[in-house]
């Protein structure tokens, strides 16, 4: 017999309660692997339109609380696209509106310029693309295209005022913009009555670029005026204020899970040790050492956190699955959660059972065989 | 086997002391309570020995002070010379040189005969497929071959106390000590963990310390201890000598 045959046989003496242990310590991990896989998801997603266009820097306007939000002239385009190493610049306005007769919150809409080589990223799945003069137009995504039930030649009313005739529905590969829609630039900048306002400007260097090279390539677009602010993709997207909060969230809701998931082992660790103080006794004076039993306690603990592990990951899996259903979450949630995820939930998992069998581990093996033996 | 007395069995005459105690005393409560006083005796290897004594006399203590379940407050143990105050690992010398058989058996419920019996050699790196053998070859020896995948309540009380028999010779440890082994047995059952124990001690030359409320149990041994408050007080053929003077 190996020692973990013996750990498996403690633990299936009393099968409904290593369900009920398991099925809690599920519930903890399915959040953290659902909650944190949707987040890092959004944020992954976000660092793939940036990846997929070759973006290396994004300019903003210095002091924005809202990166979204914080506006620059358009015309600074031009200046940046003449500087060295530069080999292209695309500006864009983007805003988030909500389809609320639909139960949509937050859906993107750009504002491109009619020749913004970012349409090239996307496949016209009906209709076409936008064109210069399309005033009144727009292109949605697949998933919005479903949400709203529209098919090109529909109308979509925008800011609760204007509609706009669907010329197209497209394709990204990027399963945020799929749920998100894009009209030009100038429509946008008129609705919001921002003229000749964009959000930002991404830049993509000349390659090879390494990071001095980048560096210098920030320095230089810094000293094309004050107020300006330039980060490298990646950051941008980490400081993004709805990525972070989504992430705080996420990990908030899962600890409240955690919390209640090492409390229920906690729970279970002590009610086994408790019911088995004899045995403990007798495997003392047998010889066990301290060691053996914490190791017993705690063997049993971990195996029970495996189980758990192992069932949150698939219901999370399966959680988030079922999410890109839904017409409120399928065009932000992508269905894939990332490996790191899932070994996060592991890692959770096993120090929950770590932290809720210490107590109990120690407290058995400190029994004293001859006050084990005794007790009723 | 019926020389009841305080001295040494003439057969063992020459043999090593296995177990010496040397003015051993326990008290319990901060000193209050005197569970054992000045107890002294010697138990040679291959010894046959029961401790008799009324309930409450110290025979419990004086055995867990054997075993090195408890340490004395007082005096001194010496197993083989070694003294035992001196010894770190007292789990590892219990694990190697002591075999324990209770009265109420203490196997684990979940596991059968074969398994039950491997516990003890986690302890002693016995490689799994050394330990499933051993325990098999150890129900062979105490007639428990045919029911080695029997879970504990699936066996009778004397049944379940021959497979607690072989859990504490797993480690093939040269003394054994047993607290009142009859005790939840019909007599029957009784009669044959007794004639088990006499095997161990003839033909493997166990050193056997068994405590017993039972004379008929006592007799079977070499030697009786007899304890009361705390001391060693007399051997029966000196008790019902007094008596006769009496």
């Amino acid at each position: 017999m190996y020692f973990s045959t013996f750990l498996l046989k403690n633990l299936f003496r009393r099968p409904a309660r290593t369900m009920l242990t398991i099925t809690g310590l599920a519930v903890a991990v399915g959040a953290v692997v659902s909650l944190v896989g949707v987040s890092t998801g959004f944020k992954d997603s976000f660092m793939k339109i940036y990846e997929s266009r070759d973006v290396d820097l994004v300019v903003t306007r210095a002091g924005g609380t809202e990166a979204l939000n914080s506006g620059l002239p358009e015309q600074l385009g031009i200046p940046i696209s003449k500087l060295k190493g530069v080999k292209e610049v695309v500006g864009g306005l983007v805003d988030a509106i909500d389809f609320r007769d639909n139960g949509l919150l937050g859906v993107i809409l750009n504002g491109w310029p009619p020749d913004c080589p970012l349409f090239t990223k996307l496949t016209v799945l009906q209709g076409r693309e936008l064109n210069a003069g399309d005033n009144h137009k727009i292109i949605i995504g697949r998933v919005l295209a479903a949400n709203l039930d529209k098919k090109v030649g529909d109308k979509i009313e925008l800011y609760g005022s204007e509609d706009f005739e669907v010329v197209g529905i497209y394709e990204s590969p990027i399963v945020y913009e799929n749920g998100g829609a894009i009209v030009l630039l100038s429509e946008l900048q008129r609705l919001n009555n921002k003229p000749n306002e964009i959000s930002g400007f991404t830049v993509s260097a000349v390659k090879p670029i390494d990071d001095q090279g980048l560096e210098d390539l920030t320095q230089r677009i810094l000293n094309l005026q004050p107020g300006l602010k330039v980060t490298k993709s990646k950051e941008f997207v980490n400081n993004v204020q709805q990525i972070k909060m989504s992430g705080a969230v996420a990990w908030v809701t899962s600890a409240i899970a955690l919390i209640i998931g090492a409390i229920g082992m906690l729970n279970t660790m002590i009610m086994s040790v408790f019911e088995r103080t004899k045995e403990i006794g007798t495997l003392r004076a047998i010889g066990w050492r301290r060691s053996r039993i914490i190791q017993m306690i705690i063997g049993e603990s971990l195996l029970l956190s495996i189980g758990g592990a192992v069932l949150g990951s698939l219901a999370g899996i399966g959680l988030v699955k079922l999410l890109t259903k839904l017409p409120v979450a399928s065009g932000i949630v992508s269905g894939d959660i990332s490996t790191h995820v899932i070994v996060q939930g592991f890692i959770v998992a096993i120090l929950v059972g770590a932290a809720g069998s210490i107590y109990p581990a120690i407290w058995g093996a400190n029994l004293l065989p001859t006050e084990a033996l005794r007790r009723k | 086997m019926n020389n009841h007395s305080h001295l040494l069995h003439p057969s063992h005459n020459g043999a090593p002391v296995i177990l010496r105690v040397d003015r051993v005393g326990r008290t319990y409560a901060d000193g209050s309570v005197t569970a054992l006083n000045e107890v002294s005796l010697e138990i040679r290897r291959g010894e046959y020995v029961a401790i008799m004594g009324p309930s409450g006399s110290g025979k419990s203590t004086l055995l867990n002070l054997l075993g090195t379940l408890d340490r004395p407050t007082t005096g001194e143990l010496y197993f083989e010379g070694h003294p035992l105050s001196q010894l770190r690992d007292l789990d590892a010398f219990r694990s190697r040189k002591i075999g324990f058989v209770f009265q109420s058996f203490y196997l684990l419920p979940t596991l059968t005969a074969v398994e039950n019996v491997q516990i003890p050699m986690f302890e002693t790196g016995t490689s799994p497929a050394q330990r499933v053998k051993r325990a098999y070859e150890l129900l062979e020896t105490v007639s428990m071959g045919h029911r080695c995948n029997h879970l504990p309540a699936q066996l009778s009380v004397g049944e379940r106390q021959r497979v607690a028999i072989a859990r504490a010779l797993a480690n093939d440890p040269p003394l054994l000590l047993a607290d009142e082994p009859t005790g939840n047995l019909d007599s029957r059952s009784g009669n044959d963990v007794l004639n088990l124990f006499d095997e161990l001690h003839t033909q493997r030359g166990k050193t056997l310390i068994i405590i017993t409320h039972s004379q008929e149990v006592a007799d079977r041994a070499e030697r009786i201890i007899w304890i009361r408050d705390g001391s060693i007080v007399h051997s029966r053929a000196e008790a019902l000598k007094q008596r006769e003077a009496v």
